[in-house]
């Protein structure tokens, strides 16, 4: 592992942002989805590790890994976890992004049915 | 498991590189701090990482380190410290107390 998340002691002249900011829904959705997946009282026992999840952000490419931001990470990291353990099917996900994508779509049309 | 090293014991984290996921950031290796305290015994990450759930428990440490040695440049006061959780793998003993 190349260890490009492994920032700490790194100099930057960049400035820091030091302002928290509220989360948006979808971050709170995947916060959730963690501690279901992690939860050990889960019926049929834990599906993952937060070490596990760790692991999946730190093999992100040093690009991604920049230009991801802190959720969207563990969204990634989620994926190739449950993904490499055949809970999820690569192929299925495509065609469900797909259809939410298109429902979408149709919601926004303009002059689409309300 | 019984812990190797005793509180107020001076240790040195290793040197190593580590491949995979491993949780003893790099700025911290090969540096010399004193035990704290021993956090309990914990399963390692470096297992965890890759869904082996079951495996042994080993000591988990918070070492104090100065901060004059954790960063050679350090403009802060002599007596800051800087406390690191560590695994008992990744520590030896240390001669030199700091």
């Amino acid at each position: 592992m190349s260890g490009h998340h492994d920032l700490g002691g790194t100099r930057t002249h960049a400035p820091i942002p030091r302002a928290q900011h509220a989360f948006l829904p979808w971050e709170m959705r995947v916060d959730a989805l963690m501690q279901l997946l992690s939860d050990p009282q889960r019926p049929g026992g834990a599906l993952m590790s937060v070490d596990e999840l760790r692991r999946g952000i730190e093999s992100l490419s040093a690009d991604e890994y920049r230009s991801l931001g802190y959720y969207e990470r563990w969204l990634q990291s989620l994926i190739a976890i449950m993904t490499e353990k055949g809970v999820l099917d690569g192929a299925e996900l495509e065609r469900r992004f797909a259809e939410v994508e298109r429902a979408h779509e149709r919601e926004h049309a303009v002059g689409g049915a309300p | 498991m019984t812990a190797r090293f005793q509180l107020g014991e001076p240790v040195r984290v290793l040197d190593a590189g580590g491949s995979g996921h491993v949780r003893t950031p790099r700025y911290i290796r090969g540096k010399r701090g004193v035990v704290e305290r021993i956090c309990g015994e914990f399963r390692k990450p470096e297992e965890l990482a890759y869904g082996r759930y079951d495996g042994e428990r080993e000591p988990l440490y918070r070492v104090r380190f100065a901060q004059r040695e954790v960063w050679p440049d350090y403009a802060g006061a002599n007596d800051d410290t800087l406390d690191v959780e560590i695994y008992e793998h990744w520590l030896e003993r240390s001669e030199e107390r700091r």
